[in-house]
C-alpha cells in the first residue's frame, strides 16, 4: 500500500502544483484531497462518501478554508484519540506569528509557509517528501484497518506481514511503474503473507537501498531481487551489473521481471548473471500467477544464501 | 557579526558522549549559526528549558533534539512535561533515538512529539541525517517566534 497523504486545500492552482510536485518527486505516494474542513474531518472520521478512506500517513492542511477553517481541523485531529498521532503539517501564505504561535499551540507537527514562486513550491514539496514520508518514522496505521498495514520507507511503499517463524522474507522489487508495483504487492500479500516487499522506482534508488546508503542506512539485505530492465535514471542492466560485481551483494539471487522478450534482453541479462529472466505477462490473470510462482519457486523451493553473508 | 542576532540555538538531549560528540560536528559542518546545547539527561534538560539552577540565562532553544533512552529522567518523561508546559510546548520536539519499537513510535506521537527519527549506526547516515534535521526544520520549516 502506497503512503497516504490528506492534502486539505481550496485553491484549485495550489492544488494542482501539490499533486504535481508530488508525482515528480514521489509516485508511490496516493494523494486525497479535501477542499474545506468539514470535507477533511468527513474524511479522517470515514462519514458518507468516505466510508472506505484510507488513514492518512500525512495531512498537509491549509489555514484558511470555507466552511471550518484549518484551526479548527487541527484542534479536532489533535484532540481525537484516534487521530492525534497522524503528522499534521500547516501548510499556508500566511506567515502571521499569531498564525505560527497558535498552529504549534494546537500541536500542529510543523509550520511550513507556502512560498509563491513556481520553483520555490516545488522545491517545498520535495522537501517534505524527503523529510516526511521519507526520513520521519510515522506511526504504523491503526489496527482495525484491512490487515495489509502499510509502514512507510524511504522512497517506496513496503507491505509487511510476519511469517511463521517470526522472520519476514525479504524481497526488493526494483520497478518504476506504480501500477506494476501495485499489483506485484497484492499478488504477493495473496501469495505469501511473510513477504516484505521493498520497493525502489529506479535503479539509483536500489543500489542505495542495496549499499545502505542515505535514507536507507537501516534497510535489511533482500533475499531476492525482481529487476525490471527499463528503469529511468539506471536502468536495470547496469544495476544488474553492479550487483554481480560487488562481492557483498552478488549472492542475492537476481530475477529480471519484464515485458522485454528481445532476445538481445535475454542474452545480455544471462551474460550479467541475472538468475533467471521471466517475461512479464500483459494480463492480469497471468501476472498474478506468474508472481505466484515466484514464491512457489524461488522462496519456498529455492535454497537462499544465508542473510549475513560477508557482512 | 552579533551573534545573538544570527545564532539558532538547538537544545540536544543526549546522555552518550559518543553522538553528542558525532551531533557536535555534524551540525558545524552543516550550519555553523546553530549553537548547540547539550543535556545529559531529562532532569538537565528541564532545568536548562526552565531556566533554573546554574542556567538562568539558558536561551529558548529553536528546536530540541530528544534521545528517549536517558539515565534519570527518560525522554518520554521529559517529552510529557515539555508538551503539557504552556510556555514549552511550542518548541518543536523531535525524537532521535536507536529505538526502532513500534511502541516508541506510536508513544511519541502520542506525546505529541513533531517528529520521530531513528539514529543510524553509520557514521555517514548519521551525518546525512542531521543535514536533513538542518535542512527540514531549520532551513525549511517555520519556527515559533524565539520569543513567546
Amino acid at each position: 500500500m502506497p503512503l497516504q497523504v490528506l492534502l486539505v486545500e481550496d485553491s484549485p492552482g495550489d492544488l494542482r502544483l501539490t499533486q504535481e510536485a508530488f508525482r515528480d518527486v514521489n509516485p508511490f505516494i496516493e494523494l486525497h484531497i479535501a477542499s474545506d474542513g468539514v470535507e477533511a474531518m468527513a474524511f479522517l472520521r470515514k462519514q458518507g462518501r468516505y466510508l472506505h478512506a484510507p488513514r492518512p500517513d500525512l495531512v498537509l492542511l491549509d489555514l484558511n478554508l470555507p466552511k471550518m477553517d484549518g484551526r479548527e481541523v487541527l484542534a479536532f485531529i489533535k484532540e481525537d484519540a484516534g487521530l492525534k498521532t497522524i503528522p499534521t503539517v500547516i501548510l499556508t501564505s500566511s506567515e502571521a506569528e499569531s498564525d505560527v504561535v497558535k498552529s504549534y499551540q494546537l500541536q500542529a507537527n510543523c509550520y511550513l509557509s507556502k512560498p509563491m514562486h513556481f520553483e520555490a513550491f516545488h522545491s517545498l514539496v520535495k522537501s517534505i517528501n524527503d523529510f516526511w514520508l521519507t526520513r520521519v518514522k510515522l506511526p504504523q496505521q491503526r489496527k482495525g484497518n484491512d490487515k495489509g498495514e502499510n509502514r512507510p520507507l524511504a522512497g517506496g511503499a513496503i507491505m509487511k506481514a510476519i511469517g511463521g517463524n517470526g522472520m519476514p522474507i525479504q524481497v526488493l522489487l526494483v520497478e518504476d511503474s506504480p501500477g506494476d508495483v501495485r499489483l506485484t504487492q497484492e499478488a504477493f500479500r495473496d501469495a505469501n503473507q511473510s513477504i516484505l516487499l521493498h520497493v525502489a522506482a529506479d535503479g539509483v534508488e536500489a543500489m542505495a537501498f542495496l549499499r545502505r546508503e542515505g535514507a536507507h542506512a537501516q534497510a535489511p539485505r533482500p533475499d531476492l531481487i525482481l529487476l525490471d530492465l527499463n528503469l529511468p535514471k539506471m536502468d536495470g542492466r547496469e544495476v544488474l551489473a553492479h550487483i554481480k560485481e560487488n562481492d557483498n551483494l552478488k549472492t542475492i539471487p537476481t530475477v529480471i521481471l519484464t515485458t522485454s522478450d528481445a532476445e538481445s534482453d535475454i542474452v545480455k541479462s544471462y551474460e550479467l548473471q541475472a538468475n533467471c529472466y521471466l517475461t512479464k505477462p500483459v494480463q492480469l490473470d497471468a501476472f498474478e500467477g506468474l508472481v505466484k510462482s515466484i514464491n512457489d519457486f524461488w522462496l519456498t523451493k529455492v535454497k537462499l544464501p544465508q542473510q549475513e553473508q560477508g557482512g | 557579526m552579533h551573534d545573538k542576532e544570527t545564532s539558532v540555538e538547538v537544545l540536544l538531549v543526549e546522555d552518550s558522549p559518543g553522538d553528542v560528540r558525532l551531533t557536535r560536528e555534524a551540525f558545524r559542518d552543516t550550519n555553523p549559526a546553530i549553537r548547540l546545547h547539550v543535556a545529559n539527561d531529562g532532569v538537565e534538560a528541564l532545568a536548562f528549558l526552565r531556566q533554573e539552577g546554574g542556567n538562568a540565562d539558558a536561551p529558548r532553544p529553536a528546536l530540541i533534539l530528544l534521545d528517549l533512552n536517558m539515565p534519570r529522567m527518560d525522554g518520554r518523561q521529559l517529552l510529557a512535561h515539555i508538551k503539557e508546559d504552556e510556555i514549552l510546548k511550542t518548541i518543536p520536539t523531535v525524537i532521535l533515538t536507536t529505538s526502532e519499537a513500534e511502541s516508541d513510535i506510536v508513544k511519541s506521537y502520542q506525546l505529541r512529539a513533531n517528529c520521530y527519527l531513528n539514529k543510524p549506526v553509520e557514521l555517514d547516515a548519521f551525518e546525512n541525517l542531521v543535514k536533513s534535521i538542518n535542512d527540514f526544520w531549520l532551513a525549511t520549516a517555520t519556527l515559533p517566534p524565539q520569543q513567546s
